[in-house]
């Protein structure tokens, strides 16, 4: 028993042992880097593991991780077989400053063991080759910096759509070569154009700045178009050179005795660095375009430009095509304009245009012209006129909006002969109205205005009016009345006064008669017996006739002898009104009966 | 001298209302050169300013309509279409423009068919404005009150008998054209009709915030309103949906 428990242990201290063997846990890192440097940290363990931690790194700026990564080989030797699992746990850390800092060791679980990795020394130096990581601003002092690069925007505030030459130019007081771009700027919210000039061969120039002279090349130059408002950002531009750098022994990185003694052998002590160099960043302050008077024409051309129309011909034959073209020139972004689509009339068939756009780009901009060729085919004859098409920019220099109108033409289209067989378009001769366009309808011109709130219904004057129409026609009805009643009464009073008016008149007549003046007692006599007549059936004399007084008569229900005596004697008197010459007795006889007439007729008539 | 002075008064009072009127008279002629020019927004001040001035009328309303249109504000141009409508029911150019704005809205409402007879009185009730069947009833009277003195004052028989039937007839016409009457009157006092104003808004099913969402209506809808709370009203759209909505969602007219 205490044997086997002696070989347990053995064993088991065996297999710790072997363990520990296997298990490799270290740091791996640089042993010296730059300041504002990025490195990497990878702590590699050999061997299976559970449980990592990670170090505090208190010294640097950490970037990112742990990220862990594992890879693991076999190895067959001479038929024994390895087995190698390797985990690495990397971290991308930054140097702050400048001393020696130690990396601090990470702890990590391996079979239930706790594991510390080595820790490092590592040297953060100070940076002084690459200079113009920083911006040229502060290159000033005592001219440290010999190379550096600088964006140039020619503005910094323009307006949606305006371009913006952008340069960016290097500076350097030792030579360099082998220029190469190592990262350029994504240029985001801009449309961009890469304008330069240079051939691949740089053009240099000296200027002095800061007080001490530079060579100066332009290695970029790129038109920007802003596509959106607001604060714009323009990413730094890397770039990667060759420096010749006269040798400062006591900074230098990377020191070669080799290149010392050949520089020194040479009779030049320069050494080449490769060197990052970067642009400082520029902000673009990027103006909506102003809504006042924005003409609807405009469709975000923003520059100076020219607008012009051409017609190869106004005057042509049905379905012979003529070609209209539209040319806009000048200066800013011709590249992203519209030309406005002219409105051709609607028997024309327009086809959808050709456009070429030239553009010359150079420092000062973009500037060109674009151009828009219709091919149209009239298909009726007749008399057309083209309106004119409007084209409207915004002027940033003059900040406002400018609207041009190409010309107007008026075209003549002949009959062609074949116009009607064209056959396609006219299959049936007629065609149905087309529809150019809908619009509500168009404003009245009549105001009618009113007062609000008066409505005629259930209003004073409504009722005032109804009441008034009701008194009225009560009124109309009730003088009616009593007109009518008063007239009764008139018919009534000549009715008893008939007798009294004829017998008068019979006096008259018989006084007459007396004188022997035949003329005038026929003329009373008739009067009396018509007079009568009209007042008793209240009938105008005018309207009466022999015909009409026997009528009335007989309606009365007057006996037949009466009324026949009664025509008699109208008819004698009549007749010896008109043939004068009767005796005197004849006219006494006569008077004596109208007298008897009158009084019977009363009598019945009563 | 009292009476003269009455009739000084009253004289002068029509005399400036009359002057009043021929003011905004012109000034609806200016506003109608400005739309003509293009200037909407000059124009909408000028055509509201009439409006503050206490005179409305159909051709105002429909111009203002209009001239929302032109600026693209279509919710504001279908409510003073409608209230144009309400004025002159039986305008083409109203009615066109109407439908016009109705289409370039959001909400697509298919409308509830009418029952025939109903549709038939609508329309008969839409040949004149409030104010016309107003007339139209005076009118008739008038005609009446000729009849009957005809029918009451003839001597011929068969001129006492067909004047029987046409008063009966005229009876007849003038009760309609009353009923019509009261109908609009009621009609054009009552602001029962709405256009939903903010962009989207969801019906409820109760008046309160937590009721649970029916349909969601967008600006230029008509809605008719059936009830209201103080901040809720019952509405129902022309499909027949009935819902409630917030009160301040929708400008009555």
């Amino acid at each position: 028993m205490k044997k086997i428990s002696l070989l347990l242990l053995f064993l088991m201290s065996l297999f710790t042992l072997r363990a520990q063997d296997d298990v490799s846990f270290k740091v791996i890192s640089k042993k010296q880097v730059v300041v504002g440097e990025q490195f990497q940290v990878s702590y590699e363990l050999k061997g299976e593991s559970k449980k990592f931690e990670s170090p505090n790194f208190n010294d640097f700026e950490l970037l990112g991780g742990p990220f862990s990564s594992s890879s693991s080989s076999v190895q067959i030797i001479n038929g024994s077989v390895t087995k190698t699992n390797t985990h690495t746990y990397s971290f991308y850390l930054r140097a702050i400053k400048e001393g020696k800092y130690t990396l601090p060791a990470a702890t990590i679980t391996v079979n239930g063991q706790k594991v510390k990795s080595n820790t490092m020394e590592i040297e953060v130096v100070k940076d002084n080759s690459s200079i113009s990581n920083n911006t040229p601003a502060s290159a000033g002092d005592g001219g440290a910096k010999d190379v550096f690069l600088e964006a140039i925007p020619n503005k910094r505030i323009a307006y949606l759509g305006e371009q913006i030459t952008l340069t960016y130019k290097i500076y350097y007081t030792i030579p360099i070569s082998n220029l190469t771009i190592s990262k350029a700027p994504s240029y985001s919210g801009f449309w961009t154009k890469d304008v330069t000039e240079n051939n691949g061969v740089l053009q240099q120039s000296s200027i002095v700045k800061n007080g001490q002279e530079y060579h100066v090349a332009t290695i970029q130059e790129i038109v920007l178009i802003p596509q959106k408002t607001g604060i714009l950002t323009i990413d730094p531009l890397d770039i990667n050179c060759i420096a010749q750098i006269r040798k400062e022994r006591q900074q230098q990185r990377g020191y070669d005795p080799f290149d010392n003694f050949f520089g020194d052998i040479m009779g030049s002590s320069y050494t080449n660095v490769k060197k990052e160099i970067k642009s400082q960043p520029i902000d673009i302050e990027v103006k909506a375009l102003p809504t006042k008077d924005k003409p609807d024409s405009f469709k975000g051309a923003v520059g100076q430009f020219t607008f012009t129309s051409k017609i190869d011909k106004t005057e042509m034959k049905s379905n012979d095509a003529f070609t209209v073209t539209l040319t806009v020139s000048g200066k800013g972004n011709i590249e992203l304009l519209d030309i406005p689509r002219p409105v051709f009339p609607p028997d024309f068939e327009v086809y959808d245009p050709k456009i070429t756009t030239n553009t010359k780009n150079n420092s000062f901009g973009m500037s060109g012209t674009k151009k828009a060729e219709y091919v149209v085919i009239p298909r009726v004859s007749g008399d057309f006129s083209l309106t004119p098409t409007k084209f409207s920019y915004f002027d940033p220099a003059k900040n406002k909006y400018v609207t041009l109108e190409s010309e107007n033409y008026n075209i003549k289209v002949e009959r062609s002969n074949n116009e009607g067989s064209s056959g396609i378009i006219y299959a049936g001769g007629q065609e149905a109205i087309k529809v150019v366009g809908s619009d509500i309808r168009h404003i009245m011109t009549r105001g009618n205005l009113h007062k609000a709130d008066t409505l005629l219904f259930a209003s004073p004057l409504y009722y005032i009016l109804l009441a008034a129409m009701a008194i009225i026609f009560a009124l109309a009805l009730f003088f009616y009345n009593r007109i009518n009643e008063f007239n009764q009464n008139q018919v009534l009073v000549r009715n008893k006064k008939a007798t009294k008016i004829a017998k008068k008149r019979l006096q008259n007549a018989y006084n007459y008669l007396k004188i022997k003046n035949q003329e005038h007692f026929y003329e009373e006599f008739s009067q009396a017996l018509w007079g009568y007549i009209s007042d008793k059936m209240n009938i105008a004399r005018s309207q009466l006739s022999m015909d009409t007084v026997k009528e009335m008569m007989n309606s009365k229900n007057v006996p037949e002898d009466i009324v026949n005596q009664f025509i008699e004697l109208l008819n004698s008197c009549e007749f010896a009104r008109f043939a004068p010459g009767d005796p005197d007795k004849k006219m006494e006889d006569l008077y004596q009966k109208g007298l008897e007439v009158i009084t019977k007729s009363e009598r019945s008539l009563n | 001298m009292k009476k003269i002075i009455i009739a000084i008064l009253v004289l002068t009072t029509t005399f400036a209302a009359l002057d009043a009127q021929v003011i905004q008279e012109q000034a609806f002629a200016k506003a109608n050169f400005y739309y003509n020019e293009s200037k909407y927004d000059t124009a909408l001040v000028i055509y509201e300013n009439i409006i503050e001035e206490g005179f409305v009328s159909a051709p105002l309303l429909y111009n203002i309509g209009n001239t929302y249109f032109k600026l693209r504000n279509y919710p504001m141009a279908i409510l003073n279409y409608e209230k144009a409508l309400k004025l002159d029911p039986n305008n083409e150019e109203i009615k066109q423009n109407l439908s016009i704005a109705n289409s370039l809205i959001t909400d697509k409402i298919e409308p509830m068919p009418v029952f025939f007879t109903a549709k038939l009185w609508k329309n008969i009730g839409n040949w004149q404005s409030a104010n016309g069947w107003a007339k139209t009833s005076l009118v008739i009277f008038f005609i009446l009150t000729i009849s009957l003195f005809l029918y009451f004052t003839t001597h011929s028989i068969v001129i006492k008998k067909t004047t029987f039937f046409i008063n009966i007839l005229i009876i007849l016409l003038f009760i309609c054209s009353l009923i019509l009457s009261s109908q609009k009157y009621k009609y054009m006092n009552q602001h029962n009709e709405g256009i939903v104003m903010t962009p989207t808004i969801t019906v409820k099913s109760s008046p309160s915030a937590s009721g649970v969402d029916l349909f969601v209506l967008h600006e230029g809808t008509k809605v008719e309103v059936l009830d209201h709370t103080d901040n809720w009203d019952k509405i129902k759209i022309a499909d027949g949906s009935v819902g409630w909505l917030p009160v301040s969602s929708t400008v009555k007219f």
